[in-house]
């Protein structure tokens, strides 16, 4: 896998051979990036073809970053209590022409996240439930690389995307019991866009996606084996395969399609766009002669509208963001197994899971000329709405929460010095949490784990973050940068979270 | 430009509509119509109460349904289930009194389950075979602890064999005679099922391995609330091992010569138990995995043990995972289950398919490990729990023939240092 990290110098040296082309220097471009309130159309700007009026200039950026996160009980135990992640990542937007543009991106990330119970697998909430979970567990070291790269081409008023990306990873423990996990993520997606007025840009995507992960389980230790689980969602297993079942394999397939409107050239105006996504996982016993055992249906809906206006001093946004997703969790049943032949019985679909995000956002601010402070504030409200059921012992989860937050931003260039900061807070308050749990063994583990994910995901809390970043540009070409940045969150009975980042990076 | 923004608008909206219109299909049910089959044992026979409880076999999910008639329906999910019927009923029967003759009524309890039943379609018959026991039937010997796990040389990480045994119990509260009593078997595993043709459930046991209690009759008494012990070597292995048992006092060793470069342990001071026969000629070793039924019993004195291996083989075949047709077993033999005193079925927790003795026999499981991992069930036993304890301090142990709930699972062998 070590030949992909040759990937990001690749991506750097695109970027370069576009270097010459700009006309802005950085620390105008690290201007523009700060005004902009192009994530109030993050959604529609996923189409290669519609992103092409993202910026005028080219944006490379190459990063060299550490994280340290402690999540205490403010953790689903399925995603461990704490990481350390070591990440270089570069990411580059490149004006190759007036009709072309080049999108690109690489990361190498070597992680490892602790004290993880309940799941032997990778990507858990694309599994979730169908993982492998065992009551031992323990801490999971994992390396991924990805990169991704795409073009998007105007010939008159249409405009043609096109984007691929790969995701690999391993993730592993080198303690029993010693998963190892291989992950592999394809993704492409098709696009067009057409300037129907003279302000505006209709464009749809289709996309598409192939996953796998494959999966094992050894013991090396003299004295025997644990068994693990074939989890099946809210504490249930599929008791039948319980024990010593260590070989799974997940593929994965999926489409989409998105529709969307924006300003052409990412200009003042209206933007919209609706996402549907359908993704179908299987899960199968590879140890057990390929049995399949768990089917994820998968489907996500995705909308967004937005209002923004750039004037010469100033910008104001307002929008809306909604994502829905319905998972349906199908189990095979198997018949008598005389003969060690597991016939397939028939199938149940016996786990509905629903999550719901809303988020209502405004942003205002000044746009400023370098020598004075540009600054942007940002409020939000948001919703957050997670139900799952399992139908056989009608064990019931549904928990909603809302969300209330500011975020300010603010840049200064000091000579050959541009300083920016983030300061975000917001408190996150339950609203509604029905948990139907019959028949839950509270003694046991797998208990005792449901119910501490219950408490944090239920529970309130107090958030804040900041992230202080120096730039310093020795020439107009380029910029060095430090940023470093902390979140932290308080919880009523989860306890405390704290995330320390720090990034190196260097822009161009 | 106005009709752009119109466009939008309405995406937004079908957005929000999709939002709202994703439904689910409840999982399919089937209806189950249940009826006992019971062979009567006197005039009257009636079932006067009992459970059917249904474990969903893929998710443990146990649907407990209260008797209500001879024949009803329950609606259940469809899935492969395992089922066990736990009841009471009672029959009428006569007796001379003098020139008269008296009715009587005698109560009884119903047991019977099945594994592996498919309920699907919508609708399924299930007829299941249930076995009376007298409340008040004399006690026997039990089976009070299975040592099968073995000991562990944690220094050299490996197994210890040599000090497996099997504890028989007076349950009674009467001097029994150990004489004849046979320790048996299985010949099948809990944890693997195949059509075994010739189906013999119903009226024998399937074994490997009869080995039997020397003795004229009177030899062995065994005192009400005593035990014996037979085991594998009985010598005392704390000395090769500080954690292993000190069987040098065992009653009985089976001793099955073994090979010249494996041969097996002869104590001369424990008497050795008769061979009536073995599958293996080296070691026995009692099944470390975990996935055999044990048993004991007594072959009728009219049978002696050249007639039992001679008349009593059981040369069943099976179809095959490839689906072909096995040779016919040797190494086999049938126990009729009317010589069976008791039996106990282990299966790993995580592994259990079937019962391998009549649901007359034993209506469930117990087990030494959650898995089949040999080095996991080291030191780990299955001893039977005490029911209660008469004034005179005599432990009656539990048996209600159901060994789930007879025997405490996975303990530490009681004999272990």
């Amino acid at each position: 896998m070590r030949h992909r990290l040759l990937v990001l110098p690749v991506v750097c040296l695109l970027s370069l051979s576009a270097m010459a082309a700009d006309s802005l220097s950085v620390a105008e471009k690290l201007f523009a990036e700060q005004q902009s309130l192009s994530y109030f159309r993050r959604e529609a700007l996923q189409n290669p073809a519609l992103r092409f009026g993202l910026r005028a200039y080219s944006l490379t950026d190459i990063r060299l970053n550490g994280l340290n996160e402690q999540r205490g009980k403010a953790s689903l135990a399925q995603e461990g209590d704490g990481r350390k992640d070591y990440s270089a990542d570069v990411n580059s937007f490149v004006v190759l022409s007036d009709n072309i543009r080049l999108y690109g991106s690489a990361s190498y990330r070597n992680g490892k996240a602790d004290s993880v119970r309940w799941n032997e697998n990778t990507d858990f909430r694309l599994l979730y439930p169908y993982v492998v979970g065992d009551s031992i567990g323990g801490f999971m070291k994992d390396e991924e690389y990805t990169f991704a790269g795409g073009l998007a081409r105007r010939k008159g008023r249409w405009t043609i995307g096109a984007e691929l990306s790969y995701r690999a990873q391993i993730a592993y423990r080198d303690k029993d019991p010693r998963p190892k996990n291989i992950v592999s993520d394809l993704g492409g997606s098709l696009s067009a866009s057409r300037i129907v007025t003279g302000r505006y840009s209709l464009g749809v995507m289709l996309s598409g996606q192939k996953y796998s992960q494959k999966s094992e389980i050894r013991y090396l230790a003299d004295k025997g084996n644990t068994p693990v689980y074939q989890m099946l969602g809210l504490g249930m297993d599929y008791v039948r395969f319980a024990g010593q079942q260590y070989y799974t394999q997940y593929n994965g397939e999926g489409v989409g399609a998105t529709v969307g409107i924006v300003p052409t050239d990412n200009r003042s105006g209206f933007a919209t766009s609706l996402r549907v996504n359908y993704f179908h996982l299987k899960k199968i016993l590879t140890s057990l002669n390929y049995a399949p055992l768990n089917e994820n249906n998968d489907l996500t809906l995705g909308m967004e509208t937005s209002w923004i206006q750039y004037s010469d001093r100033w910008k104001y946004a307002v929008g809306f963001e909604g994502i829905y997703l319905n998972r349906s969790g199908k189990e095979n049943i198997f018949g008598d197994p005389t003969g060690n032949v597991y016939p397939l019985m028939s199938s149940v679909n016996q786990l509905s899971h629903q999550q719901l995000n809303l988020a209502l956002k405004a942003g205002f601010g000044k746009s400023s000329s370098r020598k004075e402070i540009a600054w942007t504030v940002s409020p939000v409200v948001a919703y957050r709405q997670v139900s799952t059921e399992y139908k056989a012992n009608a064990r019931k989860i549904d928990i909603s929460s809302v969300l209330g937050g500011i975020e300010g931003k603010a840049m200064k260039q000091f000579d050959k010095f541009v300083l920016s900061s983030n300061v975000y807070a917001g408190f996150l308050s339950n609203l509604t949490n029905v948990c139907s749990l019959s028949g839950l063994n509270t003694t046991k583990s797998v208990g005792k784990a449901l119910l501490a994910n219950l408490a944090y995901l239920s529970d309130n809390c107090f958030m804040a973050a900041l992230n202080v970043r120096a730039d310093f540009a020795p020439s107009g070409k380029y910029a060095y940068y430090l940023s470093a940045g902390w979140q932290h969150q308080t919880y009523t009975v989860s306890g405390e979270s704290n995330c320390l980042s720090v990034t190196l990076g260097c822009t161009f | 430009m106005k009709k752009l923004k119109l466009f939008a608008v309405a995406l937004f909206i079908a957005g929000g509509f999709g939002l709202t219109s994703c439904g689910d299909d409840a999982p399919a049910k089937s209806d189950v119509t249940l009826s006992l089959n019971a062979n009567s044992i006197g005039d009257n026979f009636t079932v006067t109460s009992g459970k059917y409880v249904f474990t969903d076999v893929s998710t443990g999910l146990e649907t407990v349904v209260d008797y209500a008639s001879a024949s009803m329906v329950t609606n259940l999910f469809d899935g492969l289930y395992n089922v066990t019927f736990i009841g009471e009923a009672t029959y009428s029967y006569t007796v001379q009194v003098g020139t008269a003759t008296e009715t009587k009524t005698a109560e009884v309890t119903l047991q019977g389950s099945k594994t592996n039943i498919e309920v699907k379609g919508g609708t399924v018959n299930l007829a299941l075979k249930v076995y009376p026991q007298e409340k008040n039937a004399k006690r026997d010997f039990v089976i009070a602890e299975i040592f099968a796990g073995g000991s562990y040389n944690t220094e050299t990480a490996k197994q210890y064999n040599g000090d497996q045994y099997v504890r028989i119990y007076n349950n009674s509260d009467e001097t029994l005679y150990a004489d004849g009593l046979v320790l048996l078997e299985s010949k099948f595993a809990t944890t693997q099922k195949f059509d075994y043709k010739p189906d013999i459930l119903d009226e024998a046991f399937a074994v490997q391995s009869v080995v039997r209690v020397p003795g004229n009759g009177t030899t062995y008494p065994v005192l009400p609330g005593k035990s014996i012990i037979l085991c594998d070597n009985a010598i005392n292995h704390t000395e090769a091992l500080a954690s292993a048992a000190d069987l040098s006092k065992a009653d009985f060793e089976w001793y099955t010569v073994g090979t010249s470069s494996n041969p097996d342990v002869d104590n001369p001071d424990v008497p050795n138990l008769e061979i009536v026969f073995n599958y293996t000629s080296t070691i026995w070793l009692l099944n470390k995995q975990g996935n055999r039924a044990y048993a004991i019993g007594r072959i009728p004195a009219s049978v002696s043990a050249e007639k039992y291996v001679a008349d009593y083989t059981y040369p069943y075949t099976y179809t095959t995972a490839t689906g072909t047709e096995a040779k016919p077993a040797t190494n086999s033999y049938k126990f009729p289950n009317e010589w069976i005193i008791d039996a106990v079925n282990l299966s790993p927790k995580t592994a259990y398919v079937w019962n391998i003795t009549s649901g007359a026999l034993d209506l469930s499981y117990t087990y030494i490990g959650e898995t089949s991992s040999a080095a996991s069930n080291a030191t780990k036993a299955v001893v039977r729990k005490v029911a209660s304890t008469t004034e005179e301090g005599r432990e009656i142990l539990q048996d209600t023939n159901n060994s789930a709930v007879d025997f405490t699972p996975s303990v530490k062998a009681t004999l272990l240092n």
